[in-house]
């Protein structure tokens, strides 16, 4: 289970509409498995299973992030809530998740059972030079939807 | 509360062997806790720990130290881990998965050879056992390939 702050989405929807976009054939893209057009605009859709190196699982929403061209791929969402703090990520995590999260958050906080969720950087879904890659293809992209109507 | 003496360690169970931290570094071992995981890429880190209001990452060394077919894990030693923010030191909880309950002991360690890993500070004599004296920052870096000392902590 993931966080993400509710103020960075922009709108949480089905997977109606997503176009599957072929290998680009660069490995820091394979993450972006979807294109998404809402409102005249591409959103590049971030598979959060691959993003995370995670097993694949069965996808049925996307998080359409707001003020960037990015959406998520998830599973479910299981709820909105507040949250307390957030805690910072312990330094003995030194990998790449620290740029994935901005820190860790306990749910049932004094409660037998609590609940550790990490927060998720909206930003670090893509980095603008992948964006720039990913929308240097939209000529072609756009050329090919032509052509086939 | 007395101040641990340098020649206090801490023997804790891998399988057969025991290995030994000093004293001054370890906070209690911890009854079996629910771990929870959450995705990362770092090598070691089995997961997380919330004890008291605090999330404590823990580092499963058995790999390193004994092999791959260590034995179930059943209790956490939980110790201090130093990094290195710029010009300060940062000390943080870490949990270390044992197989059994460890012990307290008051011995002078010797110098270690040559041949051991140099995470491997001193060793022990202990009713006829030889016990390696560890430094987990030095193993738990030396393995992930990161110079903690030096590395960026910045959140």
């Amino acid at each position: 289970m993931f966080a993400i702050s509710a103020t960075a989405v922009d709108e949480i929807r089905a997977m109606d509409g997503l176009q599957q976009i072929g290998a680009t054939g660069n490995s820091a893209i394979q993450k972006v498995r979807y294109r998404l057009v809402r409102d005249g605009r591409p959103y590049y859709v971030v598979d959060a299973n691959l993003y995370f190196h995670m097993l694949p699982s069965h996808s049925t929403r996307v998080l359409v992030l707001r003020d960037t061209k990015v959406a998520v791929l998830v599973s479910h969402i299981d709820r909105m809530m507040e949250v307390g703090n957030v805690l910072s990520l312990p330094h003995a995590f030194c990998g790449e998740e620290r740029s994935w999260f901005r820190g860790l958050a306990v749910l049932n906080v004094g409660s037998q059972d609590p609940v550790v969720v990490p927060v998720v950087k909206p930003e670090s879904f893509l980095k603008a030079a992948e964006l720039n890659l990913l929308e240097a293809d939209e000529p072609r992209r756009k050329a090919k939807s032509a052509a086939k109507a | 509360m007395s101040p641990v003496s340098a020649n206090s360690f801490v023997l804790f169970p891998m399988g057969r062997k025991r290995f030994a931290l000093p004293a001054s570094s370890v906070a209690e071992l911890a009854r079996p806790d629910r771990l929870q995981t959450i995705p990362h890429t770092t090598p070691l880190l089995a997961g997380v720990l919330v004890r008291r209001g605090l999330i404590i990452p823990v580092c499963d060394v058995a790999d390193v130290l004994i092999g791959p077919k260590a034995p179930t894990r059943k209790f956490y030693l939980i110790a201090n881990r130093t990094f290195s923010g710029g010009t300060k030191k940062i000390l943080e909880w870490t949990a270390i998965p044992v197989t059994g309950e460890c012990e307290l002991a008051t011995a002078k360690p010797v110098a270690s050879t040559g041949s051991l890993p140099e995470y491997v500070t001193g060793l022990l004599q202990i009713s006829g056992d030889i016990i390696e004296v560890i430094d987990l920052d030095k193993l738990i870096s030396d393995y992930a390939g990161v110079a903690f000392s030096h590395a960026e902590v910045g959140a």
